[in-house]
């Protein structure tokens, strides 16, 4: 296990530098720099003062200089300055991600639980009368883009039930059930996308499961249903939604996008499309990073996981 | 976002499973429902593509500043917008713009996914070994993010978001391609090939080629489904095809201040949405299913 772990790590290490190197080849073709965007209101091109900023800014050293300083300045932790807040990256990066994180921490595990019980009822009896709902409705999920689904509940629980807040503006202070009641429908939103994908790959695993020799020999050994579906089935129909699981935390992460800008809502997502729309080079390059390795990290999780769960993949 | 689909497709094999175990001499080929079902779907939004702004009643930039707003009507099948324009002409005329948009993205990553998975695959080595690192890399980012920002860096517009999308696919379709031709790379047919002196490119294009198109089809329908909601998502990011067009994602956003007091002008581009990948989605599982079933009858 440990040289499993070690070897994985490694190969974590190297995604991440592939992964600098490519946001940094991205961001440096944005047409325009940040100087333009920062000077192109008041001041002409000609005055020089463009000059006088990219040097003060660092814009002027060769390309390679800047990727090798801005590498550099992630291993030390440091992140760099906004242009357009003004402000030092690294706080509004973490600010943002706490309150992506509360969408979809209990995003990921409502619908983790809710799929798996799906799944497993779904697999129960396949192509039975509530299989084939469970089927039509996740289907329908996937094929439902969160801005959708989004605007839809908006119209149905807050324009004509009224139930719930139609944008989810944060108060700090404010009690656990003001938050239930203002997050409520962005985290439905995100757990019905999540919820679709990880119901269908543990359907399809567990019916292959429930097909095995040691499946039937475990019931006809007169063990109850349940603990056949549960300890014996589950455990290993469980190894491809481990992956669809991580795959989700990473969805979450950056695709939580769309549901942000629904919602009006300032998590991660929306500070990525604010630095693009700002032309924001060195927050577009740390919050690109940021959900990048947040993605590598829940994969290097799955994989764990699916270490723990399937002895044989540690010795492959 | 992407591994799950490939999985999710097998749901449907069940079916085809248990015909082609029967014991009839001759397994029927019967073509799947959702290959019908999505088939004429997907055709019919290809048909809204080609022929949709001759049959709409109004032009899509066409200002009706008398009935803004307006609820669907006999006039204004869907309603108007808040420029009073026809949503009904609009939802017609966007089919154009994401069913193209859709398509040739999809048409850029498989494209050139198919080259380097077949390369990668056949040459193996080092060569592999780095370009499936660099796919890695590429695949760290969530599609959607990445997409959002290679289109920030070419500049927001229909190509832009096009040539995103092709760049989010490759890796994937590399993927997938270079797994197909690892498992055809020491096989009779391709050996002997070798032995015969043939040059790389004809063993790559001749012997391989035809054999991974079954994967690669497949392949192209998931990737598909995901194009259109690239498509739709980047344009409602404003990252995609600029006003006026009449592009879904973009009406959703443009208009969405008005969701709650005049519903029809989200809900209508919003159906369109819904319709056209339901319709994908259920042509990639058909095909999937049909295509398996046709190779169990072959064997």
């Amino acid at each position: 296990m440990l040289s499993f772990l070690i070897r994985r790590i490694g190969m974590l290490a190297v995604t991440l530098l592939g992964i600098t190197a490519l946001i940094f080849l991205i961001v440096q073709v944005l047409p325009g720099d940040a100087v333009d965007q920062i000077l192109e209101a008041w001041i002409s091109s000609e005055g020089g003062a463009h000059e006088v900023l990219r040097a003060k800014l660092g814009l002027d050293r060769p390309l390679y200089e800047q990727y090798f300083g801005w590498l550099w300045d992630i291993l030390r932790g440091d992140l760099g300055v906004s242009f357009a807040m003004e402000a030092p990256i690294a706080p509004i990066l973490v600010e943002r991600l706490m309150y992506s994180l509360r969408l979809a921490i209990p995003a990921l595990i409502l619908s983790v639980f809710l799929s798996l019980i799906l799944g497993v009822v779904a697999a129960m009896r396949p192509n039975g009368f509530i299989d084939n709902t469970i089927t039509v409705v996740t289907l329908t999920g996937v094929s439902v883009p969160a801005f959708v689904s989004g605007s839809l509940f908006i119209l149905i629980f807050a324009a004509w039930l009224q139930w719930l807040p139609s944008t989810s503006s944060l108060t700090e202070g404010e009690g656990f059930f003001h938050w239930a009641y203002v997050l409520a429908m962005p985290i439905a939103v995100l757990t019905l996308e999540a919820l679709a994908h990880i119901t269908r790959i543990t359907r399809s695993s567990m019916i292959e499961v429930l097909k095995t020799p040691y499946v039937r020999t475990a019931r006809l050994k007169g063990l109850p249903k349940h603990l056949v579906v549960f300890k014996h089935a589950l455990r290993n129909a469980m190894l491809p939604t481990v992956t669809v699981i991580a795959f989700n935390i990473g969805w979450m992460l950056g695709g939580v996008v769309l549901v942000e800008q629904v919602f009006s809502y300032p998590g991660l997502g929306s500070l990525v499309l604010f630095s693009i729309e700002q032309r924001d080079t060195p927050l577009l390059q740390a919050s690109m990073f940021f959900v990048a390795s947040g993605y590598c990290v829940a994969n290097l999780l799955a994989d764990i996981c699916y270490a723990l769960l399937d002895p044989r993949i540690r010795y492959s | 976002m992407s591994v799950p689909s490939n999985k999710i497709l097998a749901l449907e094999e069940d079916e085809g499973h248990l015909e082609s175990a029967s014991p009839s001499v001759t397994p029927p080929r019967r073509v799947p429902v959702s290959l019908i079902l999505g088939g004429v779907i997907v055709g019919l939004f290809l048909v809204l593509a080609l022929i949709g702004p001759h049959i709409t009643p109004y032009p899509f930039d066409k200002f009706h500043f008398g009935s803004r707003l307006a609820p669907p009507s006999a006039d204004f099948w869907w309603g108007t917008d808040r420029y009073g324009r026809d949503i009904f002409s609009r939802v017609i005329h966007g089919a154009r713009l994401t069913v193209f948009m859709a398509g040739a993205g999809t048409i850029i990553g498989v494209a050139f996914g198919l080259l380097i998975g077949l390369f990668s695959g056949y040459v193996g080595g080092w060569i592999d070994e780095i370009l499936m690192r660099l796919t890695d890399i590429a695949m760290s980012f969530p599609g959607l993010l990445l997409a959002m920002s290679d289109v920030a860096a070419m500049g927001s517009n229909e190509i832009n978001a096009v040539l995103s999308i092709g760049i989010v696919f490759v890796p994937k379709v590399a993927r997938v391609v270079r797994s197909a031709t690892l498992g055809l790379r020491h096989i009779q047919f391709v050996e002997a090939a070798e032995v015969r002196g043939e040059s790389n490119s004809f063993i790559i294009f001749r012997e391989i080629l035809p054999n991974v198109w079954p994967p690669v089809i497949v392949e192209t329908c998931i990737r598909l489904s995901y194009a259109v909601l690239l498509v739709v998502s980047l344009s409602y990011l404003g990252l995609g095809a600029q006003p006026p067009a009449p592009d879904w994602g973009l009406m959703i956003a443009k208009e969405r201040a008005f969701l709650i007091s005049s519903p029809w002008v989200v809900m209508a581009p919003a159906g369109a949405i819904v319709a056209l990948i339901i319709g994908v989605n259920l042509l990639g599982d058909g095909m999937r299913e049909w295509l398996a079933a046709r190779k169990t009858a072959d064997e």
